[in-house]
């Protein structure tokens, strides 16, 4: 049983193999041609869709005395119910969207919030269902949430203020970290003893002061994430770490050096030889292209201290400008 | 036209309609389009000349053979699970759509270990970004499969779908998508290479 | 006879258990606009969340204008095109596309008496998704240049080494977020009328908006996943920083055109096409009578959505040739559809009862406005214009002008039913002339400098005598555009905020079931619903009861 929908879409399957053919003559370009089979497939997908039962096109028989048309007497229609959850989903969908742009804890934010979104959609769903009566939220409640939802609820929220303050602690210099420490937790102490002191506080009260705590260590937590970590300095360790590269009998030491990308790159280079050498990086095309650095070249026994910025992240090569065949790598990564 | 009464049942009540296995089937019919544009993205690199497949490219044949293998078999849970709602037996639904649950996670884990094995990655090579391409969003169509049916199995935990609620058939539908999608990423990827 | 006794009980699709106690759910009060799922408030929602879009794409427009007149630089080159680009993208994805949508939420489950949407919670998050989406897009355009010319450009946008910065990331995620809010509320749409129709409505009686909707629908449901494929492929390519969409790769071009560039996918033809279906409802109602050839109409609305999957027909080869957005000698066969539907329009109108309606302006300023750039396209097929700011004009009278007057010619027949008012007639009269002029004098003016050579989108070209007067002409056209979009917007707002008793029910005595339940409607949609034994049922039912009043007199 066909009904228009479907012989559209059927007709719709034929001229996509149609199309797929004369393109393929006409232009003869693949990927054009797999879309338009690719389009009679998913027509045909539809049209099935569409066809039979699933979409039932048959008008009721007027017998020939039937009575004239009227406004026929319905049952008030069902105005459906709505849900704030559409709004947060896509609130969630915009999150991920924008973290993804961020960077990697964006992602991981935004997936959680979708998660999370889903999540309470499909209770909203699930409560609405007829089955959900009293006694069975009781019996629920009472068997799943309380033994296993509040000790798993309060782990995730004592994992996510650690991590979120943590962030912040990293972010900021070992005095100012000590600071916002006492301070968070002065203020922390503060409003809950207030809370305390006051049995009868309005539920709005204690949810606003909750979802503005919740709501400011997230922010907090992302910022100090945004900002990354401060620099941690062992002791006794060089404020720069300085490459030695030696050239001997016409060959480097090292085949391989690496860098941080945008940093200061400082090599010390020792040269052995009678001949003169130096350290020249290029991009990975070798010593024909423009050089990224040119170190001055010398005759030995001596020693020069270079310093360059490394290039974007990517792999390069540096080379003796005397001698091509002294080569070896640079990887430049990405800080 | 109208040489045929309307399907009405007694009573004068109209039937419930059943709109979401529609509406899933039409979704299907957007994702074959979906999937198909990755694959011709990649039938037209392959035309385009130039070494195929591209220097240093490994293929494990044996793990993406696993993998389709893996799809197909679980077709069997998921159409034993509508079957069983049809009679009415709650256990076995559970039972069969926890064994499809448990392919799809398999799926998802042998994936992510073929992804660490492959020697290229998205930026060496136009090739490379789109096989990633599509088989990171198989993982994803094939994760949201696994949370479907886990939000699925819920319900049925909790009697919430009964013989004539269409969820059961609606999920299944989508997961079946899932397994032709990677019916047709193997068959690209792995037979045609 | 069961049939008089057949009562519709409106369950919730998706649960199975019995239907509440309908007093008990009419009484329940609807939620508020955040949580609301009624179609009628989506409906409005997203046409005022367009709107409000189309004055910043608008806002961008003019900037973009008067920059070309000006000779100096008062906005530089790379900003020109970033603006250039934005303006485009979102008078077409935040604008055209998702008014119809909104249009269409409001009126198809009227039009099909079935006063709900299949999946009201997934419509009410399609619009959430498009209006966070669209603020998104605008972001990421303010806080730094996007990478490329965005969608706008045939060339693909290759990625820079090491990767994209921010703003690009963000553009291409807010479109693939707005790309899935359309497939989703043209699912919902798709499957609203194919399931909810009322008894009796066959989908040969659908209301001609109804049925463009179902054709739309059905070829966005086919038409955006590629462009989501291609959005993906263009996130990791920027993201990574690979070759996929570097000139050096080949096919990516073709990859490009097929998957990404605006012109070259379906979606620019599904601008004008629910746009050909109001206009059938327009043209019959006020003409009082059905269309003379309803299926031919229906064929043609088909047709012209066959049509536009065509568009995927243009090997890399055809370009930017002149006469896009039908470029491809498939595409280019659209005029036959349009063609027939405007002979079928006007033999309606010449065959009915007239009554001359605000909205039937915009209709012939449609007609008008189309052969003004088929017109053109010959003539420049003859004279061999070079891809100048001819396609400029071409695109701001055919692709987006002519579409926008069906959909402002929407607003005013529907206006009634969906405020409780008519627009009044003087405003949107002003209205009419102000976006029609506009249009026109815009594209003459691009037109002409197109003829004379001048390349589009390029900030100050070389200004001979001529290409000045010409470019002001454009720029007056501008002018008056925005004059009348704003002059006809402040009418609607007008129309919607006014309180007092709303109007009747019935303003046109019109044919279709839209007209059948109170103006504006309410929550439920319908107290009731007429019969349906024919494309026009409230033709029937007039018919019956006069018959009624006859016998007894």
């Amino acid at each position: 049983m066909l009904n228009l929908v479907s012989k559209l879409l059927f007709t719709l399957s034929a001229l996509g193999v149609v199309s797929a053919i004369a393109y393929g003559l006409a232009v003869d370009e693949r990927s054009g041609v797999a879309i338009f089979l690719f389009l009679a497939l998913a027509a045909t997908v539809a049209g099935v869709a569409t066809s039979g039962y699933a979409v039932p096109d048959l008008a009721p028989v007027l017998p020939d005395d039937a009575p004239p048309p009227q406004r026929r007497a319905t049952t008030v229609g069902v105005a459906p119910r709505g849900s704030v959850w559409p709004l947060v989903a896509a609130g969630a969908l915009t999150a991920l969207a924008v973290g993804s742009a961020l960077g990697a804890a964006g992602v991981l934010v935004g997936v959680i919030a979708v998660v999370a979104a889903s999540g309470g959609w499909f209770s909203k769903v699930w409560s609405e269902d007829p089955t959900w009566i009293p006694k069975v939220k009781e019996r629920v409640s009472s068997r799943l949430l309380v033994p296993v939802g509040l000790p798993v609820a309060t782990f995730l929220l004592a994992a996510f203020i650690a991590i979120s303050l943590s962030r912040v602690l990293l972010a900021t210099s070992k005095d100012l970290a000590a600071v916002i420490a006492i301070v968070v937790g002065v203020v922390t102490l503060a409003v809950c003893s207030w809370m305390a002191a006051r049995p009868s506080l309005p539920s709005s009260v204690v949810v606003s002061v909750g979802v503005l705590a919740a709501v400011s260590i997230l922010g907090a937590g992302i910022g100090g994430a945004v900002a990354g970590e401060r620099h941690f300095e062992e002791h006794g360790a060089h404020h720069d770490e300085v490459i030695h590269i030696v050239a001997k009998e016409t060959a480097f030491d090292k085949k391989k050096i690496t860098a941080k990308a945008g940093e200061k790159v400082h090599i010390e280079f020792e040269n052995h030889d009678d001949l003169f050498h130096n350290v020249a990086v290029y991009s990975g095309e070798g010593p024909t292209s423009k050089p990224i650095f040119n170190g001055e070249g010398f005759p030995g026994e001596d020693s020069r201290e270079y310093e360059f910025t490394a290039p974007p992240p990517g792999k390069y090569v540096f080379v003796c400008d005397f001698h091509i065949n002294m080569t070896g790598e640079l990887v430049s990564v990405a800080r | 036209m109208s040489d045929a009464p309307l399907a009405l049942t007694t009573g004068g009540v109209e039937r419930p309609k059943k709109v979401m296995p529609l509406g899933m089937a039409l979704l299907v019919s957007g994702g074959t389009m979906f999937f198909g544009t990755l694959i011709a993205a990649y039938l037209r690199l392959r035309t385009s000349g130039g070494d195929w497949p591209p220097e240093g490219v490994v293929y494990d044949e044996y793990l993406g053979n696993m993998l389709v293998l893996t799809m197909l078999l679980s077709v069997l849970p998921i159409e034993w699970a509508c079957s069983a709602q049809r009679r009415n037996l709650r256990n076995q639904t559970a039972t069969a759509l926890g064994v499809a649950i448990g392919l799809g996670v398999a799926f998802l884990n042998l994936l992510s270990y073929s992804a660490g094995r492959v020697e290229f990655d998205a930026a060496s090579h136009p090739y490379g970004l789109v096989v990633t391409a599509m088989c990171m969003l198989l993982g994803l169509a094939v994760g949201a499969a696994v949370f479907l049916v886990t939000l699925t199995l819920f319900r049925v935990a909790a009697r919430q779908l009964t013989v004539t609620t269409d969820h059961l058939r609606t999920t299944a539908l989508y997961w079946h998508f899932t397994v032709g999608a990677s019916v047709a990423v193997w068959y690209v990827v792995v037979v045609l290479k | 006879m069961a049939l008089t006794s057949v009562t519709i009980t409106e369950t919730r699709p998706e649960e199975a258990a019995p239907a509440p106690p309908p007093g008990a759910a009419a009484a329940a009060a609807p939620e508020g606009w955040f949580a609301t799922a009624d179609h009628k408030r989506l409906g409005l929602l997203y046409l005022a969340g367009a709107l409000v879009f189309l004055v910043v794409g608008g806002a961008v427009g003019m900037v973009l204008r008067a920059e070309l007149l000006s000779e100096g630089s008062g906005v530089a080159g790379d900003e020109f095109r970033r603006l250039f680009s934005m303006h485009v993208t979102v008078s077409t994805m935040l604008f055209l596309a998702p008014a119809w949508v909104g249009l269409a939420t409001y009126l198809v489950p009227l039009q099909i008496g079935s006063g709900r949407l299949a999946f009201a919670r997934l419509h009410a998050f399609s619009f959430w998704l498009f209006l966070l989406g669209g603020g998104l897009l605008i972001a990421s355009y303010v806080v730094g240049p996007p990478e490329g010319l965005g969608l706008v450009s045939s060339v693909p946008t290759a990625a820079g080494e090491g990767g994209a910065n921010e703003a690009t990331t963000l553009m291409i995620a807010s479109l693939a977020l707005v790309a899935v809010s359309s497939l989703l509320a043209a699912l919902d749409l798709a499957v609203t009328v194919l399931k909810l129709r009322t008894p009796g409505m066959t989908l040969r009686r659908l209301p001609m908006f109804s049925w463009a909707i179902v054709t739309s629908s059905l070829v966005t449901l086919l038409a955006t996943p590629v462009f989501i494929a291609g959005l993906v492929l263009f996130y990791l390519d920027q993201r990574v920083g690979g070759t996929f969409f570097a000139t050096a790769t080949v096919g990516s071009r073709s990859i490009w055109r097929h998957t990404l560039w605006l012109y070259g996918r379906p979606d620019i033809y599904l601008l004008v096409l629910p746009g050909l279906g109001a206009a059938c409802d327009i043209v019959s109602t006020h003409a009082r009578r059905p269309l003379l050839s309803a299926s031919a109409a229906r064929g043609a609305i088909a047709a012209f959505g066959f049509l536009s999957l065509g568009s995927w027909a243009a090997g890399s080869g055809v370009g930017d040739a002149i006469v896009m957005p039908t470029y491809s000698p498939l595409t280019a066969l659209v005029v036959v559809p349009v063609g027939a539907l405007v002979l079928l329009w006007l033999g309606t109108m010449a065959a009915g009862r007239r009554h001359l309606h605000s909205s039937l302006l915009f209709v012939a300023g449609f007609i008008l406005l189309a052969a003004f750039g088929a017109l053109n396209a010959i003539i420049a097929a003859a004279a061999k214009v070079d891809g100048t700011a001819w396609t400029s004009g071409h695109l701001h009278v055919v692709a987006f002008g002519a579409p926008t007057l069906l959909l402002l010619g929407a607003i005013t027949h529907w206006a009634p039913k969906m405020f409780g008012r008519e627009l009044a007639a003087g405003p949107a009269r002003i209205g009419f002339l102000g976006v029609f002029g506009g249009f026109f004098l815009l594209g003459l003016g691009s037109y002409l400098l197109g003829y004379d050579g001048a390349p589009s989108g390029v900030r100050d070209f070389d200004f001979s005598s001529d290409t000045s007067t010409f470019s002001t002409l454009s720029a007056l056209g501008a002018v008056v555009l925005l004059l009348g979009l704003l002059g006809f917007l402040a009418e609607v707002v007008r129309a919607a905020r006014s309180t007092g008793s709303p109007g009747p029910a019935d303003p046109y005595e019109g044919l279709t079931l839209e007209w059948a339940t109170s103006s504006p409607p309410p929550p439920h949609s319908f107290d009731s619903v007429p019969e349906v034994r024919s494309a026009t049922p409230l033709l029937d039912l007039r018919l019956a009861e006069g018959a009624d009043a006859g016998g007894d007199g």
